[in-house]
């Protein structure tokens, strides 16, 4: 059975979000498409360590500003993306932020997260030193890697790594049972 | 409607004006001159005319005319145009324009007689639990369908071409703070009751009013009002969930199932695409496809780079297409202004920390009212409470 997981792209405007959610899914860059009609374009399929899944994404660049809305997305979310752009510092910086709003929204610290250094084709450009995104990805508990949407370097490996996180999460709660039900039960009574 | 995107509108009047003036191919027979110029000849000038003529009436921005441009379409219309019944109505079309006579800043109102108000017994001091959601509902819709009125085709240009128009788009901003307000406000009145059945039957009575938007078509404060009960703060607290009548929770998960954003909001946008006129759409989804239509589309050709990617211009003027239709018509509503004030007053207190300082207090807050439960403990880090191997 193909099994669906749902990810969350997060990250400051501008860090290039779009590019690697296009890029993942229709395996092109700077062609054309309309995004609107195409429900593919947030989904993809892909096996990952011989098991087959389905990859929901859920990208909303664009609406950076609309800090209301971050909780609810969060909140649709099993595993996270959080991408900064190498070439900027500000974008860097943030990354903070969402770290803990992830945290605070899912009231856990150990959700899946990854954390994305994007843009790394442009070299010159570079603000952000490879060991500092190694160093925060630490602090903050994520995993860490570079990418490029546009020469496609660990473009997947960046996605297949939160859905690696998910399952090792899954994992460990498979064998305490009765915490999960508990937590299951708990959503439902909200939602 | 996008030709701003690769060329001004000087430049794009002497494209026109040399395609309208074309020269026919040497070394023609008499017969086939005759034939050149009904096949070829007529319908391009045709083509130009109704060109220009649809460039004047509909496609100049009151704000930024430019009486230059207008004063040399009127030049070339007397001087070199054949025709002289076009002619004079692209004449008559400038000198309209040029007296500034607004062609048409509002849109049509929706049909049906004005629905009286329904106002609460006390309008000097107004309760949020006092004011009927239908007609809260009304005031909302009212403002923020205001603000998207707004919204010029320029901005949302901008969005896709932020390097040719600036990313200033102060009435798109102006909306999502207003949207974000909402939100804002959705929670601090849900926190302000420290009684717990309080807390509750506000709950209801937002639900009431989210269920109330959306018949009347305003998607906009519906989202925002639902991402308010779904923020941290307010998603937290159980106990007060718990007090929240069965008909409100079957009600709002049938809006939240509506909202959801799986998929690129799909739900939201079948049920926009039925929706009868006049609404207030959820602007986020349409900034989400200018960013895609910005970032997922070169500007020219990939194989012919001197070649302009029109198929990127027609995705984005389909797209404002879009948001014209959805402006053209307004709301038929009566503003109650003690309403209005009261709403004002709660969306845009005047001193508010910034947003970051202003969502840990309103955490703080719920935290304080429902504090963390055993469960909640459990279901903590494992990096940080190494207590609980996980």
């Amino acid at each position: 059975m193909v099994q669906t997981v749902k990810l969350v792209v997060l990250g400051d405007g501008g860090v290039g979000k779009t590019a690697l959610t296009l890029r993942l899914a229709l395996n092109y860059f700077g062609a054309s498409l309309a995004p609107s009609r195409c429900e593919d374009s947030y989904r993809k399929h892909a096996i990952i360590d011989g098991q087959p899944y389905m990859l929901e994404i859920l990208d909303t660049a664009g609406q950076e500003e609309y800090t209301a809305l971050r909780d609810q997305w969060i909140r649709e979310g099993e595993g996270f993306l959080i991408v900064y752009s190498t070439t900027s510092r500000a974008s860097f910086d943030r990354v903070e932020r969402f770290r803990h709003q992830v945290a605070r929204v899912k009231d856990s610290d150990s959700v899946p997260v990854v954390l994305v250094g994007n843009k790394i084709d442009r070299v010159h450009e570079r603000e952000v030193e490879t060991r500092h995104g190694e160093e925060l990805a630490k602090r903050l508990g994520c995993a860490f890697i570079e990418t490029s949407a546009k020469t496609r370097v660990n473009l997947e490996e960046a996605y297949f790594m939160a859905v690696r996180m998910i399952e090792a999460r899954k994992g460990g709660t498979a064998a305490k049972p009765v915490r999960q039900k508990t937590k299951k039960q708990r959503k439902c009574s909200i939602l | 409607m996008t030709y701003r995107t690769f060329c001004t509108s000087h430049q794009l009047l002497d494209e026109l004006i040399e395609r309208y003036l074309m020269r026919e191919p040497e070394e023609l027979s008499g017969e086939e001159y005759k034939d050149w110029d009904l096949k070829k000849l007529r319908p391009v000038r045709a083509r130009v005319t109704n060109l220009l003529k649809a460039w004047v009436r509909e496609y100049m921005d009151n704000e930024d005319l430019d009486r230059e441009l207008l004063r040399r379409i009127r030049e070339f219309a007397l001087s070199t145009m054949t025709e002289k019944g076009q002619s004079l109505q692209i004449c008559k079309s400038v000198d309209e324009r040029m007296q500034g006579a607004a062609r048409r800043p509002v849109g049509n109102l929706a049909p049906g007689p004005l629905p009286p108000p329904i106002l609460p017994r006390n309008l000097k001091k107004l309760k949020f639990n006092d004011i009927e959601p239908l007609e809260l509902a009304r005031q909302l819709t009212i403002m923020d369908g205001r603000l998207f009125q707004r919204i010029t085709a320029q901005e949302c240009l901008g969005k896709a071409w932020p390097k040719q128009f600036g990313n200033d788009a102060p009435n798109i901003s102006a909306m999502i703070d207003m949207s974000n307000a909402i939100t804002r406000w959705v929670i601090e009145t849900i926190l302000s009751q420290v009684d717990l059945k309080k807390r509750a039957s506000i709950i209801k009575h937002y639900v009431a009013l989210a269920e109330r938007c959306l018949s009347l078509n305003n998607f906009s404060t519906l989202i925002h009002i639902i991402a308010g009960l779904n923020s941290t703060p307010i998603h937290r607290l159980r106990r007060t969930w718990e007090a929240v009548s069965q008909k409100a929770m079957i009600t709002l998960g049938a809006l939240n199932n509506i909202m959801r954003p799986d998929k690129n909001y799909k739900e939201y946008r079948d049920i926009l695409r039925k929706s009868a006129p006049p609404c207030v759409p959820f602007l986020g989804v349409y900034l989400t496809d200018w960013t895609f239509i910005g970032d997922g589309n070169a500007d020219v050709l990939r194989e012919k780079p001197h070649q302009i990617n029109f198929h990127k211009r027609q995705k984005a003027s389909e797209l404002i297409l879009m948001i014209k239709l959805h402006q053209a018509t307004t709301y038929n509503l009566q503003a109650v202004p003690p309403i209005a004030k009261f709403l004002q007053d709660k969306l845009f207190p005047q001193h508010l920390a910034d947003p970051e300082a202003e969502d840990q207090r309103l955490y703080e807050i719920s935290l304080a009212l429902e504090p963390r439960e055993r469960d909640d403990v459990r279901l903590l880090s494992p990096f940080f409470q190494p207590l609980f191997p996980y």
